[in-house]
């Protein structure tokens, strides 16, 4: 996920002028890379490989058709469209992780990282909403 | 008898007492507080709104995975990553509403009186 939310980030970084947008895209980078740090202390601590799944796996494919096609984009078409791929794109991982992941971890730290990085998203989510509705489609 | 009419007297003084304690209750106000601590949890400010004495110290700590900050008028903490505090110090009376300068739809308020 930080791999999907960063490279799209730095994408916004490097194609649009708009405040809204490169805000959103500075705090995607900064705190997914904190949730990113956390999970891999954890991993560490608990002495287990992060591994790709069949979500991961869809998640990275959806990600770089996305980027080809908004690569092309420049301008509010460029704004909206990476508007809405990051508020799509935080709803399914919000659903996925709150309606499968953490109802079937086990492991109590891991359910507890899992709480956090979800109402992390959840802010995300929302302010993506707002993105979505002030930059227009 | 004797003693009823004492009681009903006595009865009397309390309610009195009573009266005048409920009365003057509102301008007791009870001693604001010399300190505070405001937590940062899952993207808000806990308490919301603190109400302190003037030269007060509040001290913000961040439980989140991701980096907050509280910056005010007058005062801003930096950037605070999980784990860590700051200490502010309210050394003038006065309403200071604050935010996250990170995610700017946490907010809070501090009242120094």
């Amino acid at each position: 996920m930080w791999r999907v939310i960063s490279t799209s980030a730095h994408l916004a970084l490097a194609l649009s002028d708009d405040p809204k947008v490169r805000e959103f895209a500075e705090l995607m980078i900064s705190d997914h890379e904190a949730v990113n740090r956390a999970a891999l202390d954890l991993l560490k601590k608990l002495k287990a490989e992060p591994q790709d799944n069949a979500f991961s796996q869809a998640l990275l494919k959806g990600a770089r058709d996305s980027w080809t096609r908004m690569a092309k984009l420049s301008g509010k078409e460029f704004d909206q469209s990476y508007a809405a791929n990051e508020l799509a794109y935080h709803q399914t991982v919000n659903g996925v992780v709150g309606g499968a992941f953490i109802p079937n971890v086990e492991n109590g730290e891991l359910k507890s990282l899992l709480g956090s990085a979800l109402s992390t998203f959840q802010a995300h989510e929302k302010h993506a909403e707002h993105m979505v509705a002030d930059i227009g489609s | 008898m004797t003693s009823s009419a004492s009681r009903a007297g006595s009865l009397r003084c309390s309610r009195r007492s009573f009266f005048v304690a409920c009365s003057l209750a509102p301008l007791a106000r009870p001693a604001l507080a010399e300190q505070a601590t405001i937590e940062i949890l899952q993207f808000a400010f806990a308490p919301t709104e603190a109400e302190v004495a003037v030269g007060a110290t509040v001290t913000f700590t961040n439980l989140d995975l991701v980096p907050h900050t509280a910056t005010g008028k007058g005062f801003d903490t930096g950037s605070l990553n999980k784990g860590e505090s700051r200490v502010i110090t309210f050394s003038e009376a006065g309403d200071f509403p604050y935010l996250c300068a990170f995610h700017r739809h946490m907010k809070g308020r501090i009242l120094v009186r």
